[in-house]
């Protein structure tokens, strides 16, 4: 009778026990997993922070001191590590490259198009100058031409034109010109300077008049766009 | 390969080395063979333990205590291990070698702003 007894109260016990670890253990797993998901969702964030950013220590920064501490056989290794990884050198590679047709046609036109018109820059555009003025071209120019993006996308948005988040500024600005949302001479002006932009955020030489020139055309251009009085031609 | 980082393959990309990927490529065949000759060794050796050991328990003017037959049976299983666990290693190393490919050719797009970047920086540790 009482080894009965002691064998009930020691099985209840160990179910007891069993079950308390139990419960433990898969709290303390769900605080991982919790962990590791919020981890991620910084490191993306991050990633996403230093995509948007316009200074050059910053995105090359996250090339060497994240992306290079991975070793080759953690990329080949891990499913996870590739991703990260070739997620950022896609992304990368889309943000350096350089618009085959806007090179094409800016190249085809005779210099830098004519000034439509004056304004002094302010804002974004003040600080890329600056930028530029203190020998930060990369940044300045890269600064102005998120500033770009964001106007042209703005304006894509509330003419109901088609455009992706991450659609290139040059396909952007030949969307609003089919859609007659801008006139031909802003067009000419935003597509020059988006041909100066990518090629120094691709690492090309661009001297700091070039880059001075291209940040009071983008001010007179961006300008014309906010005028009510200009009127598509044709 | 675990020694080769992605920082490596960017500092490769930086200084314009001139065939870059012949010397990568160059590299894996130097651990691909250093591994392949560390396992035929080992898995030679782990061998040449079974048959010395099986000669041993033949002859009957020898006699082996357990001790010393467990020991040789113990160092030819560690040394089998250790020849297989290489050969398992070439396996990925074939991966680790088109991974690393890859990534270099994608840097190489990226040279440009690489160089500049690195022009902007007064040093970067390795």
């Amino acid at each position: 009778m009482v080894e009965g007894l002691g064998l009930l109260l020691g099985s209840v016990g160990g179910a007891i026990t069993g079950t308390v670890l139990y419960v433990l253990m898969r709290e303390a797993r769900s605080g991982v997993e919790a962990d590791i998901r919020s981890r991620r969702e910084r490191k993306k964030q991050r990633l996403e922070q230093v995509l948007d950013s316009s200074d050059l220590a910053v995105v090359g920064g996250y090339l060497d001191d994240v992306i290079g501490e991975f070793s080759v056989y953690e990329y080949a290794a891990s499913g996870r590590v590739a991703s990260v990884v070739d997620r950022y050198l896609d992304r990368m590679r889309s943000f350096l490259s350089v618009d085959p047709e806007i090179a094409r046609q800016a190249q085809a036109a005779e210099g830098p198009p004519q000034v439509v018109g004056a304004a002094a820059p302010s804002g974004e555009l003040e600080e890329a100058l600056s930028e530029v003025r203190s020998g930060q071209v990369w940044n300045g120019l890269a600064r102005l031409r998120r500033h770009i993006e964001m106007r042209l996308r703005g304006l894509a948005e509330a003419g109901g034109v088609a455009a992706g988040s991450r659609e290139s500024g040059g396909r952007l600005l030949s969307g609003l010109l089919e859609a007659r949302e801008i006139d031909s001479r802003t067009y000419e002006a935003l597509r020059y300077v988006i041909y100066v932009c990518n090629g120094a955020v691709h690492g090309e030489e661009v001297g700091r008049v070039t880059a001075e020139e291209a940040v009071q055309l983008a001010a007179a251009a961006l300008a014309r766009l906010d005028s009510p009085v200009w009127a598509p031609e044709g | 390969m675990r020694d080769l980082r992605i920082k490596d393959l960017v500092d490769l990309v930086a200084a314009d080395v001139p065939d870059a990927e012949d010397r990568i490529e160059k590299m894996f065949d130097w651990h691909h063979d250093r591994s392949m000759r560390m396992s035929q060794w080992a898995l030679g050796a782990s061998v040449s333990l079974v048959v010395g050991l099986a000669a041993v328990f033949f002859r009957a003017d020898l006699k082996l205590a357990c001790w010393q037959i467990g020991s040789v049976v113990a160092a030819a299983f560690g040394t089998a291990a250790y020849g297989l666990f290489r050969q398992w290693q070439l396996r990925s190393m074939h991966r680790q070698f088109v991974g690393a490919l890859k990534l270099y050719r994608q840097l190489k797009e990226m040279a440009p702003f690489i160089a500049r970047y690195r022009a902007s920086t007064p040093e970067v540790e390795g």
